[in-house]
């Protein structure tokens, strides 16, 4: 790899060097600095400080309509799926971060190099994963469990969602346990309906759990904190801390402590070992700017770059010790990724809805979600497809009244806008992926870089059939509850979204009971270097089919308090 | 403020790693930094040990107006970004040349979308042969540098190639340089124009 020769070598030690500042690391500064720990947190990105966010932005008043520069996104930003106008600065320049695929084999890598990373602009929606899921292999005989159960995971998903602000219900599902939960946000009108159709089929439908106050805590308003006030306009940024993201919750918490320096746009390139005993002592950093080159030092170096930076990361950082990249002597690094698929979706109108007067709530950016239902027990076991997917759906149209369905202008234009903008419905599969060992990802064999010089991933993945099967299942039951909630089905999407649209990749430095196996153990410790911790999605063992961020927060927390413990024992 | 950004610039000469172009026509168009408009205008196309090459020329536009050149550049093909769109044949390429993706499966189960015959190319990577950049004018190192060449398909020679360059992309990956053959010798006779 090249980096600039003029090394500048800062001698202070920390006691942790934290690598991102998402939902991962931001959490493991938190935790740390508030256990009295020293921190640098290293970010690749720039800081967009919140109230430079576009919250309030209306399309109307930029020149490009909400629509940007003319090719803007086809020509620096073609896999940023989600960026737009306002939120094109949360994203990575793909012309600057390149990552190969085979031919044919799409991946859409969406990235946000920037302080707080994806957490200004995530989902929100946040569902603990069950035994169902941590115990899968035990249900189905597939792949491996998690090293982890629910019961050891509990008190941290109660902290999370406590410290985040989680509102939601409680509704008694075994397989979707209920949590620490604020008030939740009502249904639409449409969204009762469509309750009552998918009960109607047998199958539960719950108000979205999303990361959204309702009733902020004392600690949340501290922070600057404030409940939703529906603008529906999270993904430009939440300029009131409704919408929890690294600025306004966790990093604020850990600079609160005066343990913590964040330092952005510094790239991390790789891990630095020392050579007589291949643990970490530090990180070899190039600023993103100048491209000087510096290393920075610490006892514990905690890797949250997010899933595939991570790994990417780990297998750059090769040495005598190391010679597969680090953490990899059981060939499992790089390997086992997933993401979630969607694409199945249908949507259609209540056309009784149609004409309703406009109410605030209908600008809520939550909705109704249709939990698992096969495979839970041998009452719903499916003979063609292991595991199983859920629904996002939503009905109301929120910001931009869904404008675009229709044509016209002018006054009549509007009525019109304004007469159906609450009958819309639909529904959008969210499911899991089996974990196998041929989805990987891998340094380009060829030695394609990025614009710093640091070898970029090739990424190889595709769905198996029983993901195409799932997805027929999921088609079929997505129809039928529309129809029982009395919606005319106005089109139907029957391809699955190309492997990373739904930005849930997970695996490829995966947990584990058996170090020949797995990259991780039940820690987010590395096996083979253990004062380096891998805490985001790399993690993961499997997908399952929930929204993982609260996970990947519940499991940063648990890491972080055993890193303490284990350095109060002299191990770290 | 917790924050310790500190705003810095680059004040000396550095090496590139990498460079960004659209395909435009028959040539890649970009930039060396923000200041220097760079040109690869491809010329030719053939398989070398077993992977993509093409020659043409590599022009920079400096400040002053000037423009310098560089004749007879390689370009090899390192890896590929397949797309988010779908590439479509050109009219005038015979069917008969079978496809370097396997067919879709036919057995009414949903299929990934813009995956095999369905997909598009996004970028090719491709390492340039050493460039001098004192020669052309800037003040970058330009010994080993990569073209990150982004298929945007904004005419029709462009879409052309960006199918092109799939199929021959899936061939030579899988170790087929008879498939890839005939796609070649279209790029080829496409670059020559």
């Amino acid at each position: 790899m090249q980096v600039k020769k003029s090394v500048r070598k800062v001698p202070k030690v920390y006691d942790a060097v934290i690598i991102g500042s998402g939902a991962s690391g931001g959490m493991a500064a938190k935790q740390l600095t508030e256990k009295g720990m020293t921190v640098l947190v290293l970010e690749a990105g720039p800081l967009i400080k919140p109230e430079n966010f576009a919250m309030n932005a209306n399309s109307y008043d930029s020149m490009y309509r909400g629509f940007g520069p003319v090719n803007w996104k086809q020509h620096e930003q073609w896999m940023q799926d989600t960026a737009g106008e306002f939120s094109r600065d949360f994203y990575i320049k793909d012309t600057e971060h390149p990552y190969t695929t085979e031919a044919g084999k799409p991946f859409q890598w969406v990235r946000a190099r920037v302080v707080g990373g994806k957490t200004l602009h995530w989902g929100r929606l946040s569902w603990r994963f069950s035994d169902l899921d941590f115990k899968a292999k035990s249900f189905d005989g597939w792949d491996e469990d998690w090293p982890i159960s629910y019961k050891e995971i509990e008190p941290y998903y109660d902290k999370v969602e406590e410290l985040v602000g989680v509102s939601g219900n409680r509704d008694g599902l075994w397989y979707q346990p209920d949590g620490k939960y604020q008030p939740p946000m009502n249904l639409t009108c449409g969204e009762q309906m469509l309750k009552k159709g998918a009960n109607k089929t047998g199958r539960a439908a719950i108000v979205s759990r999303v990361a959204m106050l309702t009733n902020a805590t004392a600690q949340q308003k501290k922070l600057g904190r404030a409940n939703c006030h529906f603008c529906g306009s999270c993904g430009n940024g939440c300029t009131v801390g409704a919408m929890f993201n690294s600025l306004n919750a966790t990093l604020a918490a850990a600079a609160l402590t005066g343990k913590m320096t964040l330092r952005p746009n510094s790239i991390v390139s790789h891990l630095i070992t020392n050579t007589n005993t291949g643990k970490a002592k530090g990180v070899a950093v190039i600023d993103r700017l100048t491209h000087q080159a510096s290393e920075f030092f610490g006892k514990v170096i905690i890797v949250a770059g997010s899933t595939l930076e991570s790994t990417r990361l780990l297998l750059n950082s090769k040495a005598r010790q190391h010679p597969n990249g680090l953490g990899n002597s059981s060939g499992a690094l790089g390997h086992y990724l997933v993401d979630h698929f969607g694409g199945i979706n249908v949507r259609g109108a209540f056309h009784m809805l149609a004409g309703r007067d406009p109410i605030n709530e209908d600008g809520k950016s939550s909705g109704l979600f249709v939990p698992r239902f096969r495979n839970l027990d041998n009452k719903t076991k499916m003979p063609n497809f292991l595991r199983g997917y859920g629904f996002e759906t939503s009905a109301g149209t929120g910001r931009g009244a869904g404008a675009g369905r229709f044509a016209g202008f002018g006054s009549e234009f509007k009525k019109t806008v304004r007469h159906w903008y609450t009958s819309p419905v639909s529904m959008t599969t969210r499911a899991h992926m089996l974990s196998r060992f041929e989805n990987f990802v891998e340094l380009d064999p060829n030695g394609t870089v990025d614009a710093w010089g640091v070898p970029v991933l090739k990424v190889h993945i595709q769905h198996s059939d029983n993901e195409r099967a799932m997805a027929k299942d999921a088609l079929a039951c997505a129809q039928e509850i529309m129809k029982e909630a009395g919606a005319e089905i106005l089109s139907v999407s029957d391809q699955m979204t190309v492997p990373g649209r739904i930005i849930h990749e997970l695996g490829t430095a995966r947990m584990g009971s058996d170090a020949k196996k797995s990259v991780l153990n039940a820690h987010n410790q590395l096996w083979d270097c253990p004062n380096v911790f891998v805490t985001d999605g790399a993690a993961f063992v499997g997908a399952a089919n929930q929204n993982p961020t609260i996970t990947i927060m519940a499991l940063t927390m648990r890491a972080c308090d055993y890193i303490q413990d284990e350095m109060k024992r002299g191990n770290l | 403020m917790f924050f310790t950004q500190k705003k810095t610039v680059a004040t000396k000469a550095r090496k590139l790693h990498s460079i960004h172009g659209l395909l435009n026509g028959r040539s890649f168009v970009g930039k060396l930094e923000p200041t220097h408009e760079f040109v690869y205008a491809m010329q030719s196309a053939a398989v070398v040990n077993g992977k993509l090459e093409l020659t043409g020329k590599v022009s920079v536009k400096i400040s002053s107006g000037k423009t310098a050149t560089a004749e007879n550049v390689k370009a090899t093909l390192r890896g590929v970004q397949s797309a988010m769109n779908t590439a479509q044949r050109p009219a005038s390429f015979k069917l008969t040349v079978p496809s370097a993706f396997a067919a879709d499966a036919q057995d009414g189960l949903p299929l990934t979308e813009l995956t095999n015959t369905r997909s598009g190319l996004g970028v090719i990577y491709l390492a340039l042969s050493a460039l001098d950049g004192k020669a052309l004018g800037v003040p970058f190192d330009l010994s080993s540098v990569q073209l990150n060449g982004r298929m945007t398909a904004i005419d029709q020679t462009a879409r052309d190639l960006q199918w092109l360059f799939n199929q021959t992309a899936a061939a030579l990956e899988a170790n087929q340089p008879s498939v890839a053959e005939p796609y070649v010798s279209e790029i080829d006779r496409t670059l020559r124009g």
